[in-house]
């Protein structure tokens, strides 16, 4: 597995110099999760902090592991079904933002992954060796905001990258 | 670019006997927001969503039970069609076309060659060719940069980051200073002259600090203040309508919820010792 890139800085290293060494680390591979729904804004919002390619995109959808589909007594679908039929549909939903990101220069791979969001977001960026992630913040009223503040939380909190939170609500368009 | 490379084809199009429910299946299949209407291969008008929309019964029970009888499924395309449409060639420039689109009521303009339609180019199609022109023409970049310069260390990792996003796209930096508030009853021990004298010291030397950490040829600004520091960051992005609030991880946890624009969280950074 590779080790995740964590931006070292010398002693006594000025902060310009220190800038450099982010831009570099923060330009090179960018893992961006993009919600369920598909929200493009925080795509938006990378290009904008980018500032256009190179770098290489991973658009990454994260979705809690499903236990297959039973109808009555009948189990109609086992898991592994059911997440490739989540799986075939989320990716056709996300081509078409890929498609656009690949015609404007960037790489771009595409990505459904199962599992708990927050660990599987930054198991990713391990894996990945990303050196920024982009991630949406979701809004809500009681339990849902705390579910959804939680793993939000847990990325911020354990990232060893920087992290760009984009609101999906509340905030003016990229 | 010419318009036969924007242009969307092969395009469906309508018979005018067509009644106007089937034009409007036709439409949601075809994904476009106008369909040509063509007898044999000729082009007689064109029907738009928006007219066909005009057709669905009054949403009022009482209107609609008088209305049944001009429905989209008793209606014919040629009854609700435009018959007079401005095609325009696939050899055409594009601006062309969205000069015609700006100034009329349709939502989409017929590619015509040789009297046949080839295509159609709609508002969706002309954008797409016009964004990515226009980005590169002015690129898409950040004005203003707001860097929340923590009260824990004097090496804050936001900074760093701040100030090479800032001189990437040349945007205004500002570099705010929240300091803690000071213990209450302070003033009472020590009056409030003293107290004064303190809080000015402070706000000074963050002042000096962060003016020394600005790089030349950078266009920032230095602001120290006192008070919560997750409500003064959000408040100054908020004031200054800042594109970007740099932060360290803690900090932009607390305002990730609530800022008006993305945070860049910024993890504390691994320091090595040259000498090891």
């Amino acid at each position: 597995m590779l080790q995740q890139a964590r931006t070292t800085v010398r002693e006594g290293a000025t902060s310009a110099h220190a800038g450099r060494i982010w831009e570099a680390t923060m330009n090179q591979r960018v893992l961006v999760v993009l919600d369920p729904e598909g929200d493009q804004r925080p795509l938006l919002w990378l290009r904008r902090v980018l500032g256009g390619p190179p770098a290489d995109l991973h658009l990454l959808s994260v979705h809690r592991p499903l236990c297959g589909v039973v109808a009555g007594e009948r189990r109609v679908a086992y898991a592994h079904q059911a997440e490739e039929a989540v799986r075939g549909h989320t990716l056709a939903r996300l081509s078409p933002a890929a498609a656009r990101l690949k015609d404007e220069g960037f790489h771009v791979a595409t990505e459904v992954r199962f599992g708990d969001p927050g660990a599987t977001v930054l198991r990713t960026a391990d894996e990945l060796g990303a050196g920024l992630i982009v991630l949406v913040v979701r809004e809500g009223r009681g339990w849902r905001q705390w579910w959804a503040g939680r793993v939000e939380h847990q990325i911020l909190k354990r990232a060893t990258v920087p992290v760009l939170a984009v609101r999906r609500h509340g905030q003016r368009a990229a | 670019m010419k318009i036969k490379v924007a242009m969307k084809s092969p395009v469906a199009t309508v018979e005018p006997g067509a009644t106007a429910a089937q034009a409007e299946t036709l439409l949601a299949a075809a994904e476009t927001r106008g369909l040509p209407v063509v007898e044999g291969r000729r082009l007689v008008g064109m029907v738009y969503r928006r007219d066909l929309l005009r057709l669905q019964p009054s949403t009022v029970p009482a209107l609609a039970r008088y209305e049944l009888a001009y429905g989209p499924s008793r209606l014919c395309v040629r009854d609700v069609m435009r018959s007079e449409v401005v095609a325009v060639a696939p050899d055409a420039d594009v601006q062309e076309a969205a000069r015609m689109l700006s100034g009329r009521e349709a939502e989409a303009l017929p590619v015509v060659d040789g009297g046949e339609v080839v295509g159609l180019l709609g508002i969706h199609e002309l954008l797409t060719v016009l964004v990515p022109e226009l980005e590169r023409r002015w690129p898409p970049r950040l004005r203003r940069v707001l860097a929340a310069v923590g009260t824990s260390d004097r090496t804050p990792p936001a900074l760093p980051a701040a100030l090479a996003l800032a001189r990437r796209h040349r945007a205004r930096l500002i570099l705010l200073h929240v300091l803690p508030p000071l213990r209450r009853g302070l003033a009472a021990e020590l009056g409030q002259d003293v107290l004064d004298r303190i809080v000015d010291q402070r706000c000074a030397d963050a002042r000096q600090w962060l003016a020394a950490s600005v790089p030349e040829g950078l266009e920032a600004t230095v602001a120290v203040t006192e008070g919560d520091e997750a409500a003064e960051v959000v408040a100054t992005a908020a004031r200054d309508a800042v594109d970007l609030i740099v932060a360290d991880a803690a900090t932009a946890r607390t305002i990730a919820h609530e800022a008006p624009c993305p945070v860049l969280a910024v993890p504390a950074w691994r320091t090595t010792h040259a000498s090891r």
